[in-house]
């Protein structure tokens, strides 16, 4: 059979969405600097994303309009957005404390 | 899908709040300087409001009926009446407890994010829909972030804010990932819904697949770490002690006020297809977390580092009424796990947000009352806000004239109550749960006694030289007026504990009748999308 | 001629008339001060030419931020134009209430009201001015 003529379907995405979601975990466990974690968080909710507009898709069900997905879809970008807006204000603060923006030194309150 | 009028009508209480707080975070970027007094009282009044217009809009329909009412994204019954009431309070007590000193400078952000993590609060605690749930969740997190950060900004600040902001937004995806699952099973977002109209628990009762394990269990990790409950309570301690009171108090109520509403909706109403993994998830989930916050609170020495572990234990309790109401769905006997833990949250709320307006009142700008040490002889110094403190922390032991002793005696008792009746298989696990939970309670008095023998039976500090010499937040007269009315709330509930158990009780009958009856909840048919608009008009459920 | 074309029509008029009414009252009104700094590539005083892991003001990342957040929530007129697009008569009826399109209308000006009310405490709280 040849693969590139296999139709594509949703578990295909889902895939993706799974691959993504434990890059990003991954990324978020192993990077120190807190800007390499962010990117993590940001695949982490694209993987999300990626399940959602999957699940959204004609090809699963052809009754409904699917615009549930989409629209929570939209959403997660718009929340993704407001959190980097947080984040550098979290990552600034962090830096004029701690001289560096390495969260593996975020380690003072433990008791 | 048109927009249902009347769901504008519905979001009265929150439009009022969301407007006011546009209007003092803009007001406030024009008036520099003294305006933080005012817009405090703006921000008061607008929170009374709200609750004026949620009692004319609606108390009168609590009293004629009892059953929820069906509006496709959010769900008008008396359980969201009550936590929306809870939510109200809550941000009252903590738009008064803000202090003069500290929060002068960005007060008017501060008074208004803490307005919009109310209504983040509010719509969660009536939401149907997935994308409204995640939006009342992300309603809390978001202006919490923005807290932290303008809360403290010392070295401890920034690492907390920091950790904070990481985790909680990966509980989020957690979140989010499993509710795509559930939105793929169901294909469409909502949670429940009336006979014939597709919806997540229809859809998940139909066909309990892995798919649905897996989505249970990443929303119950995204809601976990809401509640701070055991495995992902990891960065309580280290946020408490790493911001001040009132960001304590923030996070010690508003998020587990939003998730407990969602888990209560989503994980227990919503999910009754696989309620066997849900009751014992919650369960164990309960007694993990009930014993690590109860035993590791025993030998902290920082008071906010000791209240967080208290919380997480507190997330235990209020798990112990999720296993119940989960393990009881579909049963036609009366059950009150709901209700024990709604009950419980109500009370735990205004005791914690009371104990951390205590705490802050007595700050008097040169020195911040961190530890032990900083409390001790305060019922000589300043009897009046350690008379205040003692009654928190007694009713957060659960001593028997307060509030906290009959949210735990409910709370206990439902266990049993589900051990005696529940299905045989169950009866060891609730009645082991009862014993975990009771024994867990005798733990939980040694650490709050021991706050309550540091107040009375320590000789103060003979000057504050002896005192690390740190700049505090100054307390003032509203933190001590937010700690006076909780207080008082708390030794009310106490001693007329009638109204409050009502109300949460009728709000788990208002679940119930939004139950699909018995003989229907497990149906063979394929998914039907009938129109919203065919149905409007005939959505609301007949009384039992 | 069908029914959509006359809409299409006015609305690529109302969008030709925009861009040249802006690039116009702009040349009119605008004063003009050329300095060399104006003069460059990207006009904020960043040499467009160096090696990438060069620091720079991290104000730039502020006004990004800002350009980025006003930039996503536009996204939210999609669903808003998806949902309601029955109500212009194009699609099926609308319900029968009087003022319902203007309704769904005001649905909108609220939110870009509230777009709008943002970029005010921006501007006021000296996002856009560069010291």
């Amino acid at each position: 059979m040849n693969p590139l003529a296999y139709p594509v379907t949703v578990s295909h995405y889902l895939a993706v969405g799974a691959v993504l979601f434990v890059a990003g975990i991954i990324c978020m466990a192993v990077k120190r600097n807190a800007l390499g974690v962010l990117m993590g968080v940001e695949l982490v909710l694209n993987g999300a994303n990626v399940n959602f507009v999957a699940f959204g898709s004609r090809v699963l069900r052809d009754e409904s309009l699917g615009l549930d997905g989409h629209v929570f879809a939209l959403f997660v970008i718009v929340l993704a957005a407001a959190e980097a807006a947080v984040a550098l204000a979290i990552a600034l603060n962090y830096y004029n404390n701690h001289s560096t923006i390495d969260v593996d030194q975020a380690d003072e309150l433990k008791g | 899908m048109l927009t249902d009028p009347r769901t504008i009508a519905w979001l009265g209480p929150e439009i009022v709040l969301i407007a006011a707080a546009t209007g003092i975070v803009v007001a406030g970027a024009f008036l520099r300087g003294s305006a933080f007094a005012t817009m405090r009282i703006i921000a008061a009044v607008s929170i009374l409001a709200a609750g004026a217009a949620l009692r004319v809009g609606e108390a009168n329909h609590w009293m004629t009926t009892e059953t929820g009412e069906w509006t496709g994204p959010l769900v008008c019954d008396p359980l969201g009446f009550l936590v929306r009431h809870l939510a109200l309070f809550a941000g009252l007590l903590l738009t008064l407890m803000l202090s003069r000193g500290a929060d002068e400078r960005d007060g008017t952000e501060t008074l208004g994010l803490i307005l919009f993590l109310t209504v983040g609060a509010m719509i969660a605690a009536r939401a149907n829909e997935l994308v409204l749930v995640f939006l009342g969740l992300e309603l809390v997190s978001i202006p919490t972030y923005a807290l932290l950060y303008l809360g403290r900004n010392d070295r401890d600040g920034s690492e907390a804010s920091a950790k904070y902001f990481f985790l909680s937004i990966l509980s989020s995806a957690f979140f989010l990932y499993g509710a795509s699952f559930l939105y793929g099973i169901a294909g469409t977002t909502w949670i429940t819904a009336p006979e014939g109209i597709a919806s997540i628990r229809d859809a998940v009762s139909r066909d309990p697949q892995p798919f649905a394990m897996l989505g249970l269990a990443l929303v119950v990790a995204g809601l976990g770490f809401k509640l701070a409950a055991v495995p992902f309570h990891f960065y309580a301690p280290d946020v408490y002690q790493g911001t001040n009171h009132r960001n304590a108090a923030i996070l010690a109520v508003m998020p587990k006020v939003a998730g407990l509403a969602v888990l209560i909706r989503l994980v227990v109403m919503g999910l009754p297809g696989v309620r066997n993994e849900v009751w014992q998830l919650a369960l164990v989930l309960s007694v993990l977390t009930m014993t690590v916050g109860n035993v590791c609170a025993l030998w902290q020495t920082d008071l906010r580092r000791m209240m967080a572990y208290s919380s997480i234990a507190h997330a235990g309790y209020l798990l112990i009424g999720i296993a119940v109401g989960a393990a009881a769905v579909g049963d036609p006997l009366p059950y009150g796990g709901v209700a024990a833990s709604v009950y419980y949250l109500c009370v735990y709320s205004v005791a914690t947000i009371g104990l951390f307006a205590a705490l802050q009142s007595l700050g008097d700008g040169s020195r911040r009352v961190d530890s032990l040490d900083h409390v001790a002889g305060l019922g000589v110094t300043d009897p009046w806000k350690a008379a205040a403190l003692a009654v928190f922390l007694f009713s957060l032991a659960g001593i028997p004239p307060l509030a906290g002793f009959w949210g735990k005696l409910t709370l206990f008792t439902t266990a049993i109550g589900q051990a005696l009746r529940g299905e045989s298989s169950m009866t060891p696990w609730f009645l082991g749960l009862a014993l975990i939970a009771v024994a867990n309670a005798t733990i939980a008095a040694a650490y709050y006694l021991r706050v309550v023998g540091y107040l009375y039976f320590r000789t103060p500090p003979a000057t504050s030289a002896d005192l690390p010499s740190q700049s505090g937040p100054a307390g003032g007269l509203a933190a001590f007026l937010a700690a006076f009315l909780a207080a008082f709330l708390v030794l009310a509930i106490g001693l007329h504990q009638g109204p409050l158990a009502e109300w949460a009780d009728r709000g788990e009958r208002g679940l119930r009748a939004l139950e699909p009856p018995p003989a229907a909840a497990v149906r063979a048919t394929g998914p039907q999308h009938a129109d919203i608009a065919d149905r409007r008009g005939s959505l609301r459920e007949p009384p039992e | 001629m069908s029914p959509i074309l006359g809409p299409i029509l006015l609305f690529a008029l109302l969008a030709a008339a925009l861009a040249v009414g802006m690039l116009a009252v702009g040349s009119l009104v605008g004063p003009r001060r050329n300095t060399p700094v104006k003069e460059m590539p990207y006009e904020s005083g960043m040499d467009p030419v160096h090696d990438a892991r060069r620091r720079f003001d991290v104000r730039f990342h502020l006004v990004a931020i800002a350009f980025l957040l006003f930039d996503v929530e536009l996204v939210f007129l999609y669903p808003w134009a998806v949902s309601n697009k029955a109500v212009d008569g194009i699609g099926a009826a609308a319900p029968d209430l009087p003022f319902f399109p203007l309704i769904i209308f005001a649905e909108l000006l609220v939110f870009v009201g509230m777009l709008g009310l943002g970029f005010v405490y921006a501007w006021r709280k000296g996002l856009f001015r560069w010291p």
